[in-house]
């Protein structure tokens, strides 16, 4: 474990990066949203999916990139709807139908890791456990939204908390910037800045051109007969 | 030129989800009140409290001890489950029926419940399945509300409702959403309901929207002109009844509720009237494509504005905010409308004058402005004759008057004489016969070019004295047939 030294403070390497990327995430979630206007499932999921995805690479030297983040969270995905849509016209109690979900999609995540195992040479899977966990805890949202929302929806804010972790993972892997970040944490001062900046912004989210774009219409076609 | 268009209208006329956020619900809705609008039972204690109707509770359930204790017996044949603190028509079920003898109740899509099936639906919601952040919750059981005979034709299984935005106690927007076959019954325009947009001072309907069905991109719709299930009702002009009433229920509960910016739901029950279903504290900006039009620069010109009675902010927003209807109508039919008593301007003929300082013979056309009444019960259309003296025909008439004619034979000839004699001088001219005691007399029908709200047409007038009359001019129904009659237009004095 490589400890260094900020500002005459002695810390390991690692928890330092940590802490430095959970503001830069969480911005990068508020920009999101009050930018560009793609909602995800907000702050947490988006935040733990980045960790988990950047956890993942380095734990086996084998399988490395994004690609086996992604591969579990889209494992958690389909086995969550799976068996939401199986036990959604059963009548129970809610806690039970989630518990059922939870199950469900561990026992998606033990038969998909057998068979993820032969990708690697040793047989053996070697993953930290906890991001794996913490994947699964989507699940919760996912069907949350599915109960409230349509699937279409479901699946949008699934992917687009998806995308927003998995420029989070790119910029923890990205090392000049990770360094940049390590050593000096008065950049959280511009982190603050930018998000007072997101904060008092009042104009159109991205999105909204598209939402409004009948208005547009119908309003340009009254300016162009003028 | 587009693009330029399009921002500003971003940026003056539309308004976003972070303006609404920051500009409207954070300033002027307080934490309370939007806790008490979230609050079901709490909202209608407020509006029954004065005067309000919204729809009577039958029970509330706090817990799940309760619900055990429940006497099903009770209940009545068709009723509403809804959480207390739902959003978007989630966790509602409406029972329309209940089978004899035994405790089963029947949905709106005609699905069977019993009495175990409710139950775990009731604790559910009190598991809080259905309420925002999947809190504890409240179930509550209603009165269904019975639908308005016109809005039964519009909708499929549900109940429409009618969304009106209040801000400073002045109606903003309103639409109306109709339940379909693709929303389930549901007036949600997110789960597939149709948004119609509704004229503010008039309760009719203009433009419609729907959801688009496959779309990536969430909350993209379609214009539509038709009822989706019923394809033969347009969705456009339905006039909607006590649309006054409406908005003063709207504006008194937006008092009552404490908050500043707010979406007044309300159902029109066939016995009780206008029934508020539910207060939002946040409301969604889909109003504006129902509409087509933008909610920013409607709430600029309401904020600040100091509104005392309810009647003064009605009036606030039919004047600030009406008139679209009457634009649209004139555009289907092609026909102006106009009020019952229009100003009107009269051409006539071309008097020679000289003028004064280069004592040359110029031309002068004569012209006069004169109130008409618009008669739809008159066939033709009248002068006075004087007004008519004014614009140069005292020839014509005098020539008329002169002629007395003993039989209708020797009338008709010495009318045809003096029409021939005009018609030389361009003077197109026809010509009626009366009976006056034993003599005929001839009146002539002067054509004059006539101006009634821009529109430039010839009329044939009957020349009368009408000194005495208020009105020097009637238009009647030959010479109105580009027109339609609005009593309700206001009449403008130019």
């Amino acid at each position: 474990m490589e400890i260094i030294e900020v500002y005459g403070l002695s810390i390991t390497k690692e928890l330092m990066m940590l802490l430095m990327y959970v503001p830069i995430i969480v911005t990068m979630v508020a920009f999101f949203r009050y930018m560009l206007g793609t909602k995800t499932f907000g702050v947490y999921p988006s935040l733990v999916l980045a960790l988990s995805y950047y956890y993942l690479d380095t734990s086996d030297a084998i399988l490395t990139g994004l690609k086996y983040g992604l591969l579990i969270t889209l494992i958690v995905t389909i086995c969550a709807t799976l068996v939401y849509k199986l036990i959604s016209k059963t009548r129970m109690h809610y806690l039970t139908k989630i518990s059922i979900i939870y199950t469900g999609v561990i026992i998606g995540i033990i038969i998909s890791s057998f068979f993820l195992s032969y990708l690697s040479p040793i047989r053996t899977l070697r993953l930290i456990p906890l991001p794996i966990l913490m994947i699964t805890t989507i699940s919760d949202r996912l069907v949350a939204y599915q109960i409230k929302k349509k699937i279409l929806t479901t699946i949008i804010l699934t992917a687009e908390s998806i995308l927003v972790a998995s420029i989070g993972y790119f910029l923890m892997k990205w090392d000049a910037l990770a360094e940049m970040l390590i050593y000096n944490p008065s950049i959280l001062i511009i982190i603050l800045l930018i998000n007072l900046l997101i904060g008092k912004y009042s104009g159109f989210r991205l999105t909204e051109f598209i939402r409004f774009k009948e208005i547009f219409k119908t309003n340009l076609e009254n300016v162009d007969s003028n | 030129m587009r693009l330029s268009t399009i921002l500003k209208l971003s940026k003056n006329s539309i308004l976003g989800l972070n303006k609404r956020n920051q500009l409207y619900i954070r300033p002027y809705n307080t934490s309370t009140a939007k806790n008490n609008a979230d609050d079901k039972i709490l909202c209608k204690k407020m509006l029954n409290k004065v005067g309000i109707s919204t729809t009577s509770t039958y029970k509330v359930i706090y817990s799940k001890e309760q619900l055990k204790l429940i006497l099903w017996d009770n209940l009545p044949k068709s009723f509403v489950i809804k959480p207390n603190k739902g959003t978007g028509g989630n966790g509602i079920i409406v029972f329309w029926g209940k089978r004899k003898g035994i405790l089963e109740w029947i949905k709106s899509n005609g699905q069977v419940l019993d009495v175990a099936q409710i139950k775990t639906h009731i604790s559910d919601i009190l598991d809080g399945r259905y309420s925002m952040g999947s809190k504890k919750d409240i179930a509550i059981l209603e009165e269904r509300v019975i639908n308005n005979d016109l809005m039964k034709t519009y909708s499929y299984r549900g109940i429409p409702d009618i969304r009106i935005i209040v801000f400073n106690m002045v109606p903003v927007m309103a639409m109306l959403r109709f339940p379909t076959k693709r929303s389930n019954g549901k007036a949600n325009v997110h789960a597939g309901a149709i948004a119609t947009g509704i004229d503010i001072a008039t309760g009719i309907t203009t433009t419609s929207i729907i959801n688009k069905k496959f779309s990536l991109i969430p909350y993209t719709q379609d214009s539509i002109d038709k009822m989706v299930d019923k394809p033969y009702l347009s969705l456009r002009g339905i006039k909607i009844p006590y649309w006054k009433k409406i908005l003063r229920i709207a504006i008194n509960s937006q008092l009552v509720s404490g908050l500043g910016y707010t979406g007044v739901d309300i159902a029109l029950d066939k016995n009780k009237g206008p029934v508020v279903f539910e207060l939002n504290a946040r409301p969604g900006l889909a109003i504006q494509i129902a509409n087509q039009k933008g909610l920013a620069e409607r709430l600029q010109r309401v904020e600040g504005l100091k509104i005392k009675t309810i009647e003064q902010g009605l009036e606030t927003a039919r004047t600030l905010f009406g008139g679209e209807v009457q634009d649209e109508i004139e555009s289907i039919s092609g026909k102006q409308i106009i009020a019952p008593f229009e100003t009107i301007k009269l051409i006539g003929l071309e008097k020679p004058t000289k003028t004064k300082k280069l004592k040359k013979e110029t031309t002068k056309t004569l012209k006069q402005r004169v109130r008409a009444r618009i008669d739809t019960g008159e066939y033709y259309s009248f002068l006075d004759r004087k007004v008519a003296f004014n614009l140069g025909f005292a020839p014509v008439i005098i020539d008329f008057e002169e002629a007395n004619s003993k039989t209708k034979d020797e009338a008709t000839t010495s009318a045809q004489k003096l029409v021939q004699k005009w018609k030389a001088q361009f003077i197109d001219i026809s010509f009626e016969i009366i009976k006056k005691s034993e003599s005929y007399k001839t009146f002539p029908l002067i054509p004059i070019r006539t101006l009634i709200d821009e529109i430039d047409k010839k009329i044939n007038y009957k020349i009368r004295d009408r000194t005495r009359l208020s009105y020097p001019a009637v238009i009647g129904r030959k010479d109105l047939k580009e027109f339609l009659v609005d009593p309700g237009k206001q009449i403008t004095l130019k």
